[in-house]
């Protein structure tokens, strides 16, 4: 066990489909605690982001935005829609990470703070984790399996997920030594207890779109076996 | 039957292509909930894949077709109607001559961007329109207006056409017995047999927004139970 579990771990879902306006308050009374707002894969107007992300402050649950890259001009860009919540994508050295908290605090001088959480995704960046993991300013270590499978060369093959978690217990074992909270993406009730049980205070449950999915199935098997007679 | 989705939240394009991957037959887009770029770019790419977009509408003025049916929805669902000369006007305002006027501009998604002469005959028959009635409507009057040219389907609000209770039973027989199509909304999977069986054709499963809050609702319910069971086994 890399984390005696405390609380239960806080729930989140990605959100790449659903921008419409009655769906925060929906969502938050589902009982998810912060919804990640991606920009890095999806075409979502920054007038829409800063419309949900208003929403958003009047509801028990967060907006947390995931900016085009880690860039300057992007972080300003995610910012600007009044973002306070920033998941930065592709963080693969302590530099860089000061860099996006350097960064944060220029463009937003005074009292204003930023949670910030980064993602690593390579393996330089978990050569660099633990130096990650104790950039000050830095909220929140987050594994972003896909790309790292891609640059792993283990995408879609046999053990992939059992060669992924050495990785996973990587940014835990970094992130408890720095004290601050990890987080990991399930999609099974088996890796949702797996990970509480490993004290994960944060998860990112399914994305809309695999709920989605999940949700007209079995309408749709129903469709097919009226169709066949039965 | 055909089984249509109805999205209210899901605004981008892709969910359109996400929808015809599952195999859902139609889509219906909440004009009232999105805005009419949003419903524009759903609708095309749905006209795109060959998967048809009908769009609901504020209510039955025909300032409300134009725009959802030039954008490139393939058809209106419209509320609102109270009796046969709303029903008409909703034909007047929605098909082109010698329906309605509903009236021409330039070439646009509607017609594929086709230039003159426009088949209107053929856009005409392209082209879809549900009703949507009060439950209460006398059955004859249900019937005269199912009987329109022009009306493809209709559907009860907020009543099922399981519910046979006193004259509902009877405006759903109107409808089937004048050979249009029987509208309805699915709440739950274990609905859609006996809606089925009462002579529901297009059926529209709950929204994008019901289904997702349900979905998380239930899911993290369980998955905050489990932990904790999990942890007292520990």
């Amino acid at each position: 066990m890399t984390q005696a579990p405390k609380a239960l771990p806080r729930f989140g879902t990605w959100s790449m489909l659903i921008h419409g306006a009655p769906v925060l308050e929906r969502l938050a009374g589902a009982g998810l605690d912060f919804i990640r707002l991606d920009m890095e894969h999806t075409p979502v107007d920054d007038a829409v982001v800063a419309r949900l992300v208003r929403e958003a402050e009047s509801l028990p649950i967060d907006i947390c935005l995931r900016p085009a890259s880690a860039r300057p001009v992007d972080l300003e860009r995610a910012l600007a829609t009044g973002a306070r919540r920033l998941c930065v994508p592709q963080v693969e050295t302590a530099q860089l990470a000061r860099s996006i908290v350097d960064t944060v605090s220029r463009l937003l001088p005074g009292d204003a703070s930023v949670h910030l959480a980064v993602m690593l995704e390579s393996p330089e960046a978990f050569q660099n984790c633990e130096a990650i993991a104790g950039v000050e300013g830095i909220d929140l270590l987050v594994i972003g399996p896909a790309d790292l499978a891609q640059e792993l060369g283990i995408s879609g093959t046999p053990g992939e997920e059992e060669k992924l978690d050495k990785y996973r217990y990587l940014l835990a074992e970094a992130a408890i030594k720095h004290g601050k909270p990890w987080e990991i993406g399930v999609w099974t009730e088996a890796s949702v207890l797996r990970w509480a049980g490993e004290g994960c205070p944060v998860l990112v449950y399914m994305t809309d779109t695999s709920a989605l999915q999940a949700c007209y199935a079995p309408a749709l098997a129903e469709m097919d076996r009226l169709a066949s007679g039965g | 039957m055909l089984l249509g989705a109805a999205l209210v939240t899901a605004q981008s394009p892709g969910v359109a292509l996400l929808m015809a991957k599952l195999g859902l037959g139609y889509l219906e887009v909440d004009g009232t909930a999105m805005s009419p770029s949003a419903a524009s770019s759903i609708s095309l790419m749905g006209r795109a894949l060959g998967l048809p977009v009908i769009q609901r509408v504020h209510d039955f003025h025909r300032a409300y077709f134009g725009p959802a049916l030039e954008g490139g929805a393939r058809g209106l669902s419209v509320p609102g109607v109270s009796n046969l000369a709303e029903a008409q006007e909703v034909v007047m305002g929605s098909r082109y001559a010698p329906l309605g006027v509903r009236g021409t501009f330039e070439p646009s998604p509607h017609n594929d961007y086709a230039n003159d002469p426009q088949d209107l005959a053929g856009l005409n028959r392209d082209m879809h329109v549900t009703l949507r009635l009060s439950p209460d409507m006398p059955a004859e009057e249900v019937g005269r207006i199912a009987a329109l040219d022009g009306i493809d389907a209709i559907e009860f609000e907020g009543a099922s056409p399981t519910d046979h209770a006193g004259s509902f039973a009877a405006a759903t027989a109107a409808v089937t017995a004048s050979g249009t199509l029987l509208s309805a909304q699915a709440s739950r999977v274990e609905d859609i047999s006996e809606l089925a069986r009462a002579g529901v054709q297009l059926l529209r499963y709950a929204d994008d927004a019901d289904l997702l809050a349900g979905y998380f609702s239930e899911e993290l319910s369980c998955l905050r139970q489990a932990i904790k069971q999990a942890r007292d086994v520990v």
